[in-house]
This record gives C-alpha cells, sequence and structure tokens, in this order.
C-alpha cells in the first residue's frame, strides 16, 4: 500500500471526494427542476380554481356555458369507479392465469397481447370503442360504452404489473406452499395474490391516475353530456370532457374559464386523494411482507 | 488365512433394507441433452433417517426432489424409472401430485414462511383440506411441540412468522411440515443457513423425529450425515456409487470414490 | 472436472503430510523400543551390567513417546474428523504405541535380569536365535505398517509359531538344568524369564501386524483368523 496518509488533500482520493461533493448539490438541484412545473401548475390552477369554487358549484349542473361541476364530477367518479373494476378483475384474473396456469405458448401470446395493447393510442382505443360497443353492440354513447372502453385502455398496466408481481415471488415460497399439498389455486389464493397485493394495488391506482385523465377513449363513446348519467345507458359528462369544452371559449364568459379550471383542480384532488388512500392500504402489507424478499 | 478378505474393504455384512416405505427403480432424469441421474435405485426404510451425500452438482437435490413429484415443478427435466410409495408408484397419472406431497412432506435450504402469523403458516397445510372434525389449534401446538420450538414461542402465536430468528423459521418450516403429519419427510440442506445452535437444534429434532416417520436429508455437510444418519447414500456425477449403514461406510467403504469423498480428497 | 472436485492421487494434501508425520512418529518409537530388546539380550547374554543399566534408562524416552504420539493422534482426530482409513490409520495407531510400549518394556525387563550378572554357565544356542526372530517380527510389522500392506503384515503371523516352539524348547531345557541343582538354578531361572519375555516380544509384533491389517483394509481380527493356529487369540 501507499504511504500516503489517510487524510490526502490531493490525488485521486481528493478528486473523487470533490466529484461526489458535486453531485450531491446536482442532482437535488436537477429534481428541484423537474418539481417545480408541478407545484406551479398547481399553484396556478388553485389560484384560479379555489377563489370561486363553493358547495354550490358541486352541487349544480353546468348549464352550457356557467353554471357547476356537479354532473361532470358525478360522470367522472362513476366512469373512474366503473373502468378501474372493470380493468382490475380483466387485469387481475388474466394475469393470475398465465403466471400460474397457462402453458409457456399461451402465457407468452397473452402477455405479447398486453404489450401490444399497452403501446395502441388512447385515441385509437377510443375508436375502436365507438365502432365495436356503441354501433356494433349497439348500446350507444353511454357510461357502459365509456367505461368499457376506458378499462379496455388501462387494462395491460394492471395485468403487466399483477404478472410480474406474481411471477416475481422468490421460487422457494411456491414451491413451499405447493409442497405442502397446495393447489395452484390455493396457492394463487392464500399465497401468491396476498404476497403480491401491494404491487397491484399499485397498478390499479397508476390505471386509475391515468384513467382519470384520458379523455379521448370516452369522447366518442360517451360523448358529453351536462347532467350526471341516469343508468349505464345513459349518456354522461365528465371533467376532461369539460375542460376540453370550455377551455376554448373566448373569455368572453369569464365563468366557463374559471370552472374548467375549478374542474382541474377537482381531478388533481382526486388523483391525490387515490395516492394517499393507496399508500396508507400498501403500508399495511408492506410491513407484514417485510423479510420475504430478503 | 483367506486371501480373498487382503482385498479391499470389509465385506458387508447384509445391509439390505426390509420393508422400504419409498422403492426407487431405475430413476433417470435429463435435461434436454444434460443428464442430471441415471440408473438409481434405492430403498427407504421407513423409521430412519437416510443421509445423501456427494459433491456439488452431483445430482442428490435432483433425486431429493423425484421423491415427491417436485421435481415436475421444473418443466425442462424429463423423467423416467419409477418411484413408489408404499407400493404405489406416484407418478401415476390417476395421482394428484398434492396428495403426494402431503405423504411425502419436503423443508427447503432457506426459510420459506410465509408472511403471515406462527400459527397461520403451521395451519397452512391443515387449511388445505378443511376438516370440520379437526382441532387445528391443537395439532399446530403438536407440530411446534415435535419441531422443539413449543416452549420458544407459546406465549404468542399471534407473532409475525418473520419476525423469528433464522434457526427458529427453519424449525418453523419444518413444524409446519409435520403438520399435516407427512409419512416421510424429505429435507434439503436444511442447516445449511444456520448457525451452530441453529443446527444443534434442528439436529436433534430431527434425532427424535426419526423413530417416527422415515426421513431423507440431503447435506454438504460429512460430519453432519456421520452424526446423525442411519443410512448413507453417496451420490457423484447422477449416480449412486454406494449406500448402507452409516457407521459402516464411514468406517469401510466398500468403493474407492467414496473414500476419496468422505476423507476430503476430491478435487 | 465437475464442480465439486474430482477423485484421484493426492499426494500434497495437508492431510496426508500428517498422516506421514504420525506414522513416522511410530516409526521412531518402534526403532527405539527394538533397541531396547536387542540391547537389553545382548547385555543379558555378555553379562555386561553398564549396557543393562544404560538401556533400563531408555524407559524414560519410551514412555514419553507414548504419551507424545497419542497426544499427536488424538489432535489428529480433532483437527481432521477423519473417516474411513484415515480414522482407522488414527485408531490403530493408538493400540500400537500401546504395544511398542510393552515390546520396549520387555527390553528392559530382560536387562533387569542381567543385573546382578547370574554366574556364567555354557551358552544357550536357542536364545539368540529367538531374539534374532523375535526382532526380525517387530521390524517385519512396522515395515508392514509403514507401507499399509496387509499382506507383508500377514506373513508374521508365520513366524509365531516357531518362536512360541523355541520358547518351549528352552523351557524344557533350562527346568532339565535346573533339576540338576547348584548354582546353575539361577541362570537356567533368569534365562527362562527372558525367554518368556522374547516369546511376549513376538505376540506383541503379532497384534501390531493385526492392527495394520485392519488399518489398510477394515477387517477385524475375528475375521481372518479362523484357521485354528493361534487358539489364543
Amino acid at each position: 500500500m501507499s504511504e500516503e496518509s489517510l487524510r490526502a488533500k490531493s490525488g485521486r482520493s481528493a478528486r473523487r471526494r470533490a466529484w461526489d461533493r458535486w453531485m450531491g448539490r446536482l442532482l437535488p438541484f436537477s429534481f428541484a427542476i423537474a418539481i417545480l412545473p408541478i407545484l406551479d401548475m398547481i399553484y396556478w390552477i388553485g389560484a384560479r380554481a379555489l377563489p370561486t369554487l363553493t358547495w354550490t358549484t358541486l352541487t349544480t349542473d353546468p348549464t352550457g356555458l356557467s353554471g357547476g361541476l356537479y354532473g361532470p364530477l358525478v360522470g367522472t367518479l362513476d366512469i373512474l369507479a366503473l373502468s378501474t373494476a372493470i380493468s382490475t378483475v380483466l387485469g387481475v384474473a388474466g394475469a393470475a392465469w398465465v403466471a400460474e396456469f397457462a402453458g409457456p405458448r399461451w402465457a407468452d401470446v397473452c402477455r405479447t397481447g398486453a404489450n401490444l395493447l399497452a403501446g395502441v393510442p388512447s385515441i385509437v382505443v377510443g375508436y375502436f370503442g365507438y365502432f365495436a360497443l356503441v354501433l356494433y353492440f349497439g348500446w350507444g354513447p353511454s357510461l357502459l360504452s365509456g367505461s368499457v372502453t376506458l378499462a379496455i385502455f388501462l387494462v395491460p398496466y394492471i395485468f403487466r404489473a399483477t404478472d410480474l408481481a406474481i411471477s416475481g415471488i422468490p421460487r422457494d415460497l411456491r414451491e413451499a406452499a405447493l409442497g405442502l399439498g397446495a393447489s395452484r389455486g390455493q396457492y394463487l389464493t392464500r399465497v401468491g395474490l396476498p404476497v403480491a397485493l401491494p404491487r397491484i394495488l399499485n397498478s390499479i391506482l397508476l390505471a386509475a391516475s391515468i384513467g382519470i385523465g384520458e379523455t379521448a377513449p370516452l369522447l366518442y363513446t360517451a360523448f358529453f353530456n351536462n347532467y350526471p348519467p341516469t343508468g349505464l345507458t345513459s349518456k354522461t359528462g365528465y371533467l376532461t370532457g369539460l375542460i376540453w369544452n370550455y377551455y376554448d371559449e373566448p373569455a368572453h364568459f369569464g365563468t366557463e374559464v374559471t370552472l374548467a379550471f375549478q374542474a382541474a383542480f377537482l381531478l388533481l384532488l382526486i388523483v391525490i386523494g387515490l395516492n394517499v388512500l393507496v399508500r396508507v392500504v400498501s403500508r399495511r402489507y408492506e410491513r407484514r411482507l417485510r423479510g420475504l424478499f430478503a | 488365512m483367506n486371501p480373498t478378505l487382503l482385498e479391499g474393504a470389509a465385506a458387508p455384512k447384509s445391509t439390505a433394507v426390509p420393508d422400504p416405505v419409498i422403492t426407487v427403480e431405475d430413476l433417470g432424469v435429463t435435461a434436454g441433452s444434460q443428464i442430471l441421474l441415471r440408473g438409481v435405485n434405492v430403498r427407504v426404510p421407513d423409521r430412519a433417517l437416510s443421509a445423501v451425500i456427494g459433491p456439488s452438482g452431483c445430482g442428490k437435490t435432483t433425486f431429493l426432489r423425484c421423491l415427491n413429484r417436485m421435481v415436475e415443478l421444473t418443466p425442462e427435466l424429463r423423467r423416467t424409472g419409477s418411484v413408489r410409495y408404499r407400493g404405489e408408484d406416484i407418478y401415476a397419472p390417476d395421482i394428484d401430485p398434492a396428495r403426494v406431497r402431503r405423504r411425502i412432506g419436503m423443508v427447503f435450504q432457506r426459510s420459506t414462511v410465509f408472511p403471515t402469523s406462527i400459527f397461520e403458516n403451521v395451519a397452512f397445510g391443515l387449511r388445505l383440506e378443511p376438516d370440520a372434525t379437526m382441532d387445528i389449534g391443537a395439532r399446530v401446538e403438536a407440530s411446534l411441540r415435535r419441531a422443539g420450538l413449543w416452549s420458544e414461542i407459546r406465549d404468542d402465536l399471534d407473532r409475525p412468522a418473520l419476525s423469528l430468528s433464522g434457526g427458529q423459521q427453519q424449525r418453523l418450516c419444518i413444524a409446519r411440515a409435520l403438520a399435516v403429519e407427512p409419512r416421510v419427510l424429505l429435507l434439503d440442506e436444511p442447516t445449511s443457513s444456520l448457525d451452530p445452535v441453529g443446527t444443534r437444534k434442528v439436529e436433534e429434532m430431527l434425532s427424535a423425529l426419526r423413530n417416527e416417520i422415515a426421513i431423507v436429508l440431503v447435506s454438504h455437510n460429512i460430519a453432519q450425515a456421520a452424526r446423525i444418519s442411519d443410512r448413507t447414500l453417496f451420490f457423484y456425477e447422477g449416480r449412486l456409487i454406494e449406500e448402507g449403514p452409516t457407521p459402516q461406510l464411514f468406517e469401510s467403504p466398500r468403493e474407492r470414490l467414496t473414500e476419496e469423498y468422505i476423507t476430503g480428497r476430491f478435487g | 472436472m465437475t464442480v465439486g472436485g474430482t477423485p484421484g492421487e493426492s499426494p500434497a494434501r495437508p492431510i496426508d503430510q500428517e498422516i506421514r508425520a504420525l506414522k513416522g512418529r511410530v516409526l521412531e518409537m518402534g526403532a527405539w523400543a527394538l533397541g531396547m530388546v536387542e540391547d537389553g539380550t545382548r547385555a543379558f547374554r555378555t553379562r555386561d551390567s553398564n549396557l543393562a543399566e544404560e538401556v533400563v534408562r531408555r524407559d524414560v524416552r519410551l514412555d514419553l513417546f507414548d504419551v507424545e504420539i497419542e497426544q499427536e493422534a488424538v489432535r489428529f482426530l480433532i483437527r481432521r474428523q477423519p473417516a474411513a482409513r484415515d480414522v482407522r490409520l488414527a485408531t490403530s495407531i493408538l493400540k500400537i504405541i500401546t504395544y511398542l510400549d510393552r515390546i520396549g518394556r520387555y527390553g528392559y525387563d530382560v536387562a533387569r535380569a542381567t543385573d546382578p550378572p547370574p554366574p556364567p554357565l555354557e551358552e544357550n544356542p536357542d536364545l539368540p536365535v529367538m531374539a534374532e526372530r523375535a526382532t526380525a517380527m517387530v521390524r517385519a510389522a512396522l515395515d508392514a505398517f509403514d507401507a499399509q500392506d496387509p499382506r507383508r503384515a500377514a506373513r508374521i503371523y508365520e513366524e509365531d509359531e516357531p518362536v512360541d516352539e523355541l520358547h518351549r524348547k528352552i523351557l524344557s531345557d533350562e527346568i532339565r538344568r535346573m533339576t540338576a541343582g547348584g548354582a546353575e538354578v539361577e541362570t537356567a531361572a533368569r534365562r527362562l524369564m527372558v525367554s518368556r519375555y522374547l516369546e511376549r516380544v513376538a505376540d506383541n509384533a503379532c497384534k501390531i501386524a493385526e492392527k495394520t491389517i485392519y488399518s489398510a483394509t477394515g477387517h477385524r481380527r475375528s475375521e481372518f483368523l479362523h484357521d485354528g493356529k493361534h487358539v489364543r487369540l
């Protein structure tokens, strides 16, 4: 070993430490740059939305160019719930089957299919929904058509995450369960899915967050409506649709622009709410799984 | 003086297994063009501990996994030959592998506790085939006692299993396997990740257990095999080279390969 | 070469060096004990008190050998936890040093029988022959042990009967001499004792051979001595 003291101020060791210091300063700076626009956006929207946001706004339907947000709000929530539910069931069940039961060829086919679907632009999915559900099946533009179309768009996210989560369970654990005499179905329900749950929940959250913001699949399958949906077959409004409609209006009628901001703000709130919710639920499961993947 | 006695090692006294619980005939396993096991013929005695030893890659783990159909979980492996449990071919097409594995249980090298409570871990196997007449609590306690773990954890069975030490987790896995009351227990290097104290406790437990069921133990640790087993099987490059009563095999092995291995003159 | 290792010749292993060292120590002790027997017998025949005394003093070193080699063997067992031929060798060594200790002690006893020197008498020619044969047996046993050769060890058994016969002959000769009476009784009595000691030396050589056969092959005495020639066993 060289004779230099541990405290060498020059030479390779010193250069390395200087480099570390600079990177330590640079990286948070980049992070700040990345997050600033988001913060700014929240502020920008909030500043224009909050001053005139009242309970009335939330409980009255829009009236063309002014009014409230009630209908679209309900519509968004309904679509969110329905499409998330459908895509979760399809995604999780399908992925569970692929991860555990399917033969290698079928598994390949399904996984490739999911990957392809993930790459399809949302507007194309919307077109497909229009022709298949609205026209061919005859469901017409409705809550159901919109939700199913959106669900189709969301399935790949949930499918891939669930597939990875279940396949990623340590082989030992699966063999231990099977070695005790569990059938593959019993393994899934008692070990596989419970262990994969945090990741699955996260993927559902991700899907929901994406779903909230996707307008294209809905435009042709649910059209737009000012009123809350009366049933699965009724037309419905949704917040993103409202923003799309209202934001372009000339600024003569200031109210619609404000409404648009308020709709945007509501959307943000919903997304943040979802995040918090899943975080809380995940944390409980994370604690129990600690040490499993060690 | 009988000159033939001067050749090689002591002639074996009768070492046949009279009433084997598992009979393996001409077992072979291949992975593509690679041969993992060939021509293995074994009779596993009941109520005894049989140790399987051999250098890395000799096929001893593959052999073990053939005994309870775990080898099927690796799709690239092809198996020939037969394995009979009490005369019945365990690979017969009308036999459910899950049932085989309840009769012939397995414990793995690293602890594989489920992320639930201690109680739920041990009860896992019992809950697979619900039986209203079964007192699960009593069975769980009995298994924990057999595994020598009861006194250490009796105060709180609802604690997460992952909060136990490595040695305790391993013994929990054994208790879990014992809960379904298998007739044979297969263990794949169960103490290789444990400290000496944990190892000793597992070995003590196995020594007591061997009077009740048949145990097959794969071990890298020759001294462990010599310590606790009744019979020893030595594998090398996919073949069963020698097997016999442990004291005899370790004092005067018949095959030169066996002697080279157990005296540490390999590689 | 497989992952776990290949079998084959490996003379450079540490354990083989330890084994060679242990065997060497046994041979050292064997040489010492043999020396005590040969010199003790010579002292007796030539009525050399000084030599006899010197042989007697060698007993201290003999005992030390016994203790030292036992300790070295035990350490080997602890360190290596050997199996198969290694453990057979180590446990055989533990018994062989006991036999060598006895052999040396008999040499010591013969030397003691020299002092004070008995009245001179005509030589009994059988005694030196017997001494020669007995020490040859010990030497052969140690050779067989060093080579771990069971055949050589087996041949030693064939030498034992002639030595026994010699002993019986000396017995009858000296008893006849004793019945003649006179100062010769003392000498004859001493010769009887020496003959007995030499016969025991030969027996212990056989025991060393027996252990060598066990160590090399794993067979124990009961399995290969069945032909009735060695009733004692």
